[in-house]
C-alpha cells in the first residue's frame, strides 16, 4: 500500500527542509545553482522534485513529495495531487506576497482543500499574532483549514503538521464509510 | 468574605500604626475583610491627608474637619477615631456591591481572561500579571506554562482584580515571562467543566468552528486534531464528537468550550438529525494507524 504526501509552497519556503527531517531514506534532492533570486534569495534551489519516503513495512510506505516552487513548474501540480493523502503547504511569512501565495495555491490544490486535505505552516513568524492575518483570510473565504506557526527546522512541527494530514484522513475514511 | 484592601497616604508613620491598630481592633465588625496595604496604587480604597495624587485609583477618603462625602470623595474626621473609622468602612462596603455588580464575578477564569479588551495588570489570587490584549501577551513571573496553568486551573474568575493605573512591578516588567494570552486561556477552558456550565445538548445541537485552534503554539493533543478536522468541517453534535475520538463527552464539550474562548468562531444550532459518526477509531491496522505509530505520533506538546 502506497500514499503519498505533498509540500508545497513558495520557493524557499522549506519544502526540501521539512522532507529531509521526516524522511527515513536520505531524501533525493535536485538542488541547482539558484539563478532566479527575484523569488528568493538562497544559494540553491529544488528544480526538479524532492522525494522522501516514510517505510511502514515491506509493501507499504507513504511518500514524500516536494514540489518544485519556481511557477514554471505548475503544470506538474494536480498530477501529483491525484491520489495524495493530503498536502503540507509551506508560506514565508517574511516574504510579502504571502497571502497573496496562499490565495494561489489553495485554487492550485482546490480538490484537496474541499476534502480539509491541506494543512498551512507559516515560517519565520516573530509571535502567534503574525498568524492572525492567515486565519482571517482563510475565515473570509469560508475555509477552517489549519494554519500553524512552523519552524520546518524543527523535526516536531513537521511532524505536527503531518499528523493534523492524518486525523484529516481518518475522519475522511469514517465520513466515506 | 470580600477582602478590600486600605491604603494610606501623607500619614505620619505614628498616624500609620495608629491606624493599623484601629484596623485590628475592627476585625469581625465589618462585611469585608480589611487589609492594610503599602502601596496606594494596588489598593481599593485610599485614605488621604492633604492631596491625592492625581493618578490614584480606587475609592478616595480625605482627612476632613468633618464626615460624610464631598463630590467623589468620603470624609472622615481627623485625627481618626474608631467610630469614625468603621462608620468610614461600611459606608463604602455599602456602595462596594454596586461596584461589583457585574456579572463577571461568576464567570470562569478563562472566560474573565478572554474578555480583556485593553492592556492591564491583574492580580491573580496574589500572582501578578500583566495582559495585552492586542500583543496576546500575557506575563507573569512565574517561569514555566505549565507551572502556570497548574497555579491558575485550581483558580475561579471571581479571584481576579483588575489593577488600575501604573504597577509597582512595571519597573520590572523584562523579567516577567511572556506567554501568549490565547494559549492561556485555550490550557485553562479546556480545563474546565464545560459540560455542566454550558447546558449543551449532546445530540440535539450541532456545532462548527471557523477556524482552526492554533496547534503547536496551544497545548495540543492527538484527540484535539481530530476534533478539529471534525466541527471545521461540518456541523455535528456533541455525540459525534464522542463517536469520532471515544473520548469522554466532557472532554469534547471542554475542547468547543475553549474553542469559543478563544475566539474560533463556535456555530451552534438546533439539530434533530441523529449522530451521523457511527465509527470510533481507524482500525489498528490502517495505514494512517501505522502511520501515526511509525512516526511516533501522539503528537503532545504545551
Ligand atoms: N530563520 C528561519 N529559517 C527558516 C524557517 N523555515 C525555513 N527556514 C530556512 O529556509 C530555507 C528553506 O530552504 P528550502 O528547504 O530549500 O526551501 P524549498 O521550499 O525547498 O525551496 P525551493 O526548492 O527552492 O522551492 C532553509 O535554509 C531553512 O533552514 C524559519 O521559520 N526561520
Ligand atoms: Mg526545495
Amino acid at each position: 500500500m502506497i500514499s503519498k504526501i505533498l509540500f508545497i509552497g513558495p520557493m524557499g519556503a522549506g519544502k526540501t527542509t521539512a522532507i529531509t527531517a521526516v524522511s527515513d531514506s536520505e531524501p533525493i534532492t535536485t538542488e541547482a545553482d539558484n539563478l532566479d533570486r527575484a523569488q528568493s534569495d538562497k544559494a540553491t534551489t529544488t528544480v526538479a522534485l524532492d522525494y522522501g519516503e516514510i517505510y511502514l513495512d515491506e509493501d507499504s510506505s507513504v511518500l514524500l513529495y516536494g514540489m518544485p516552487g519556481q511557477d514554471r513548474f505548475d503544470f506538474m501540480w494536480p498530477i501529483l495531487a491525484e491520489g495524495a493523502l493530503g498536502a503540507v503547504l509551506l508560506l514565508d511569512h517574511s516574504h510579502p506576497d504571502a497571502v497573496a501565495q496562499l490565495d494561489h495555491f489553495l485554487e492550485a490544490f482546490a480538490a484537496l482543500v474541499s476534502c480539509g486535505a491541506l494543512v498551512v505552516g507559516v515560517g519565520r513568524v516573530q509571535n502567534s499574532q503574525d498568524i492572525g492575518v492567515y486565519q482571517a483570510h482563510l475565515k473570509a473565504k469560508g475555509l477552517a483549514l489549519p494554519v500553524y506557526a512552523t519552524d520546518v527546522r524543527h523535526k516536531q512541527n513537521v511532524l505536527l503538521l503531518i499528523e493534523t494530514l492524518i486525523a484529516n484522513a481518518e475522519l475522511n475514511e469514517i465520513l466515506e464509510r | 468574605m470580600d477582602t478590600l484592601r486600605l491604603a494610606s497616604h501623607g500619614l505620619s508613620k505614628h498616624d500609620q500604626e495608629i491606624l493599623s491598630k484601629q484596623l485590628k481592633m475592627l476585625r469581625g465588625r465589618t462585611a469585608c475583610e480589611w487589609v492594610l496595604v503599602d502601596d496606594y496604587r494596588s489598593a481599593d480604597v485610599t485614605l488621604v491627608q492633604g492631596q491625592p495624587p492625581s493618578d490614584m485609583p480606587g475609592i478616595i477618603a480625605l482627612a476632613s474637619t468633618k464626615a460624610g462625602k464631598s463630590g467623589r470623595y468620603h470624609l472622615i474626621e481627623w485625627p481618626i477615631r474608631l467610630f469614625g473609622l468603621i462608620d468610614l468602612l461600611m459606608a463604602i462596603e455599602l456602595e462596594w456591591p454596586a461596584r461589583a455588580a457585574t456579572p463577571l464575578p461568576t464567570l470562569s477564569l478563562a472566560h474573565r481572561l478572554a474578555r480583556i479588551r485593553q492592556d492591564q495588570w491583574l492580580d491573580v489570587a496574589g500572582m501578578v500579571a500583566q495582559a495585552f490584549q492586542a500583543k496576546d501577551e500575557f506575563r507573569t513571573t512565574v517561569s514555566s506554562f505549565d507551572e502556570l496553568i497548574e497555579r491558575l486551573a485550581s483558580i475561579d474568575g471571581a479571584s481576579v482584580r483588575f489593577v488600575e493605573g501604573h504597577h509597582p512591578l512595571a519597573d520590572q516588567e523584562a523579567a516577567l515571562e511572556p506567554y501568549s494570552l490565547k494559549a492561556v486561556i485555550w490550557s485553562l477552558a479546556l480545563r474546565e467543566e464545560a459540560i455542566k456550565s454550558r447546558q449543551w445538548h449532546i445530540s440535539q445541537q450541532q456545532f462548527g468552528i471557523a477556524t482552526w485552534p492554533l496547534f503547536g503554539t496551544w497545548e495540543t493533543a492527538p484527540w484535539m486534531l481530530r476534533l478539529a478536522a471534525l466541527y471545521g468541517r461540518q456541523p455535528a453534535t456533541l455525540a459525534d464528537g464522542v463517536e469520532l475520538t471515544g473520548l469522554r463527552v466532557e472532554l469534547v464539550a471542554a475542547f468547543l468550550h475553549a474553542c469559543e474562548l478563544c475566539e474560533l468562531g463556535l456555530t451552534v444550532k438546533q439539530s434533530t438529525r441523529p449522530p451521523r459518526i457511527e465509527s470510533k477509531l481507524p482500525a489498528p491496522e490502517s495505514l494512517l494507524a501505522r502511520l501515526r505509530r511509525k512516526l511516533g505520533l501522539g503528537y503532545k506538546r504545551t
